[in-house]
């Protein structure tokens, strides 16, 4: 299994698309902050104050909106943190979208490649190729993480003139949580990939999620729901792209306990087909 | 334990009601070169991505180092293989390609990817990414990869397709060496009979997923060689006075011929000796047949080979 991880960890690294999203995703995340700065010095108090009590009316559990918007929590007066544009970016699940398309490409590389066909029938059990998977698909989002911070925080000091962190306790916390939702959307999208065998339906699968598109889906079944009886449900608040859009900045102990619930059923669910479909499948 | 490295009994893999290999039981010594022939669509791929363990059996066992079942498991990383066309990683260099493999095995030295590439030809290739190499590149860097790890039985399918002259010499001298060297036992599959017949010490016909002939090497070439054919009633009758001639490289093939393989300038003997015995000679020809001709003819049509 060691080896197994040291093999797909080896290959993510020398994988060029690893690097080239990331570049990608860097310079989107300047032009975020670019256009953040550009809106702050342009916009009133008035705008600024509507601008924040819309950010900060979707960190109450709100739906988010399908789409993707990038809006910073910063009070009027106060000067725009690592944070509020590391929350902003998160939440709008604008670094999520790279991530899953570096995911899906990752993860069907071998298959699409052939090259499966070389070590598939050497190993004892192959589904330690899926967890080995997930394995690197954790370091890279830790990674991605540390390299986001560092880069809004670069960012921040460019657009803004001066680096400031914000409350750092609620930072690392609000990034942890951010990793391991992060996790299990991977999971989510790399299981989709391997599964399915096809990067194009695989891809499109995952940009809707983090666009919000599967909210219609959503609906329906919250329609259906609430016929049986369960009045305001709402599935949303139960996936895992739900999550990500409606973690608090200051996150409490209820909102911390479902986030974890969440990612823990779907990566636990999610290895387990995958890895099951992938024992059994003919290569 | 079996004299048979590799043994699979009524081995079948079937896709809807299609049986792509049907009921084949096929025997691999340790230490031989197997050669696999069939036609297009025969089954050769699908019987090799089951004992490779790419694919599952629909029915049937496979023993392999005395090992069947679940036992197989442990012994997989003693099983290689290059199936259909090597796969690559395009955007990677040769070398990167073989180190990804090679940290599946717990190898981490240099020299030994070096080794490999030397072996197959590719040390000289460099940076160079393979999407940019040759099919008889590729192929040559889909073997080395096959010998990652020093598998005890190598199982290749078509491995000299796309290869140039030379190179599918010198493959052919690699295979030599792995076998004599390192007691590599390797099955090949190839439609190229006649570099196939150069190298394999035993032959397995496959034609329309069933096998239908296990030969070795000498068999083979008695098989095709040069021969008095005679063909007559009762070949049993005959062997006495075979005997009484001296003859012994001879063979009853079938209930109404006799093959013999030595002394072919004596037909007109033999004819006047049968007959003075009594026994009716239909005819008397010398004979021989082409390796490839041998095969079309086993597998029904010179077109398709």
């Amino acid at each position: 299994m060691l080896n197994m991880i040291r093999m797909e960890m080896f290959r993510m690294f020398k994988t060029k698309s690893l690097y080239v999203i990331w570049i990608i995703l860097f310079g989107a995340i300047l032009f975020t902050t670019t256009a953040t700065a550009t809106e702050m010095k342009e916009y009133t108090m008035e705008e600024k104050q509507e601008t924040y009590e819309y950010a900060m009316g979707l960190q109450e559990e709100e739906i988010p909106n399908l789409g993707m918007t990038v809006t910073a929590p910063t009070k009027p007066g106060e000067d725009v943190s690592v944070f509020d544009l590391f929350y902003a970016n998160l939440k709008g699940k604008f670094v999520a979208l790279f991530m899953v398309i570096f995911t899906v490409l990752y993860s069907t590389a071998d298959l699409t490649s052939g090259y499966v066909k070389n070590i598939a029938g050497q190993v004892e059990n192959r589904a330690g190729f899926v967890f080995a998977k997930a394995i690197s698909l954790f370091v890279y989002t830790v990674l991605t993480f540390l390299l986001l911070a560092v880069t809004q925080a670069i960012s921040n000091g460019f657009c803004f003139g001066k680096i400031i962190w914000g409350e750092m306790d609620l930072l690392l916390k609000y990034a942890g949580m951010q990793v391991l939702l992060h996790f299990a959307l991977l999971m989510v999208i790399m299981c989709a990939a391997i599964v399915l065998r096809s990067n194009v339906i695989s891809m499109t699968f995952a940009v809707c999620l983090c666009m919000n598109m599967m909210m219609i889906l959503y609906g329906y079944l919250d329609k259906f729901i609430a016929n049986t009886g369960m009045k305001n449900f709402q599935l949303m608040k139960y996936t895992v792209t739900g999550r990500i859009s409606m973690l608090p900045m200051k996150i409490t102990e209820k909102s911390a306990g479902v986030s974890a619930a969440v990612s823990a059923i779907f990566i636990f669910v999610m290895l387990t087909f995958c890895s099951s479909v992938f024992k059994k499948r003919d290569i | 334990m079996s004299e048979y490295l590799l043994c699979t009994n009524g081995l079948t893999k079937q896709f809807g009601h299609h049986k792509a290999v049907n009921h084949v039981n096929l025997h691999v010594k340790k230490g031989v070169i197997y050669g696999f022939i069939g036609r297009n669509g025969a089954g050769k791929t699908t019987f090799l991505k089951m004992i490779s363990g790419l694919s599952k059996p629909s029915y049937g066992d496979i023993e392999l180092f005395g090992c069947r079942g679940a036992e197989l498991n442990a012994i997989r990383s003693r099983i290689s293989c290059l199936i259909e066309t090597p796969g690559l990683y395009g955007n990677m260099t040769a070398y990167d390609n073989l180190a990804i493999k090679c940290k599946l095995f717990g190898i981490n030295d240099p020299n030994y990817m070096k080794h490999i590439l030397r072996i197959v030809g590719l040390s000289n290739v460099g940076k160079k990414k393979t999407k940019h190499f040759s099919l008889g590149m590729k192929q040559r860097l889909g073997i080395g990869l096959a010998l990652v790890g020093d598998p005890d039985l190598l199982v290749l399918d078509e491995p000299i397709n796309g290869l140039d002259p030379q190179g599918i010499a010198e493959i052919r001298d690699m295979f030599l060496t792995l076998q004599e060297e390192e007691n590599m036992t390797i099955i090949i599959s190839s439609h190229i009979l006649e570099e196939l017949s150069k190298i394999a010490t035993h032959y397995g016909i496959i034609h329309n997923g069933s096998l239908i002939q296990e030969l070795t090497r000498e068999e083979l070439m008695q098989r095709c060689s040069e021969r008095m054919e005679i063909v007559l009633d009762h070949p049993k009758q005959a062997v006495p006075v075979l005997d009484t001639m001296g003859f012994t490289d001879y063979q009853v093939t079938d209930k109404n011929t006799i093959q013999i393989y030595e002394r072919l300038n004596e037909s007109a003997d033999v004819n006047m000796e049968l007959s003075k015995a009594g026994i009716l000679v239909k005819s008397i020809s010398i004979t021989s047949e082409e390796l490839e001709n041998y095969f079309l003819n086993l597998t029904g049509g010179a077109h398709h080979a």
